[in-house]
């Protein structure tokens, strides 16, 4: 060790260390509170818990609201309830037989037309059977 | 890496993912080297503060990108000797009171350091010796014989290298003494 060397070392050691004041201590506490990092610098919902309490009020809300929804739905007397949407065979087969009457009501029109018009025009019984069956072969047809 | 290495880079880890608690452990431990250390280099204890909460907050925000090969210490030393830096800096632009520039450090002291050492503590003789050394001799002094790092830290803090760190000790501990002895000539003009 050099003359300098032990002069300057017997020199700074003269000084006292300085502490720290209690308001930088606090200061200095609080920076983890007051400038969070990681995943909490961006999560927008504080504690973690909150989004977990939220997710089961909503649910709770939702076994409430369904059920009174259910109820209204079905007070319309809509055909679409959860209870039919359920079972797609049965809507289907329901939608099948909706569509089969529809083309007998279809069916049944036409014969009142072609009465009216055989009525009109006077028919005998011989033309009679003519027209039904002229008007069974074109409703036999496959439409266009 | 020695197992204080380890417990520094684990505690920095820590600090990285949020762990306030580690935080707190690393505050304790650091806080009054890093308050003595600003406390020399800006010679005034109130703003001495203010560089240790800048440092520690900085430490807080950028933990992850600590890296084990530089110690803890030397690491929160440069952080604490950039800030009081670009404070200097800040100051002597208003006021041109600090001098960082080291061609600009060659007033010659004012005491005669008999009478100094009657008048004043010995404790304010070395702080005034100290101020007016140029910013990187005072730098290096402070950090090897008050916080106790070696050549290749202090090197580390001044980002210099060791050659450059050990000529800078030799520099300063000679005008130091010339300071606190009155023989200061004033004739070193340059700092590294």
């Amino acid at each position: 060790m050099t003359d300098d060397e032990r002069f300057s070392q017997a020199a700074i050691s003269r000084l006292t260390p300085v502490a720290p004041s209690a308001n930088l201590r606090r200061l200095v506490a609080q920076i983890p509170i007051e400038h969070p990092h990681g995943v909490r610098s961006f999560w927008p919902f504080g504690n973690l818990w909150v989004p977990g309490f939220a997710l089961a009020a909503a649910a709770l809300l939702g076994l409430f609201v369904g059920s009174d929804w259910d109820s209204l739905m079905d007070a319309e007397g809509s055909t679409t309830s959860s209870s039919h949407v359920s079972e797609d065979g049965a809507v289907a087969k329901e939608a099948a037989s909706t569509d089969r009457v529809d083309s007998e009501v279809i069916e049944d029109e036409d014969l009142d037309d072609l009465i009216m018009m055989a009525t009109a025009a006077h028919f005998s019984p011989d033309d009679w059977d003519l027209v039904m069956t002229s008007a069974h072969n074109d409703l036999s047809e496959e439409p266009y | 890496m020695n197992l204080n290495d380890l417990e520094e880079k684990a505690l920095m880890e820590r600090i990285a993912r949020g762990d306030a608690g580690a935080f707190r452990e690393l505050s304790d431990k650091h806080l009054g080297p890093i308050v003595t250390f600003a406390t020399r280099l800006i010679q005034n204890q109130a703003e001495a503060e203010e560089i240790a909460q800048e440092t520690f907050l900085r430490a807080w925000q950028n933990a992850s990108r600590y890296e084990s090969k530089a110690k803890l210490t030397s690491w929160l030393h440069t952080i604490a000797r950039n800030v009081a830096i670009d404070r200097m800096r800040k100051k002597s632009r208003n006021e041109e009171a600090f001098e960082i520039d080291d061609e600009r450090d060659h007033a010659p002291y004012s005491g005669r350091p008999s009478q100094l050492l009657v008048q004043k503590q010995q404790h304010e003789d070395v702080q005034d010796a100290l101020g007016r050394l140029p910013e990187r001799q005072r730098s290096a002094l402070l950090l090897c014989h008050e916080q106790g790092l070696s050549n290749p830290e202090i090197a580390q803090v001044l980002e210099t290298s060791v050659e450059a760190t050990e000529s800078l000790l030799s520099r300063g501990r000679r005008r130091l003494r010339d300071l606190l002895t009155g023989q200061d000539n004033s004739k070193e003009t340059t700092d590294d």
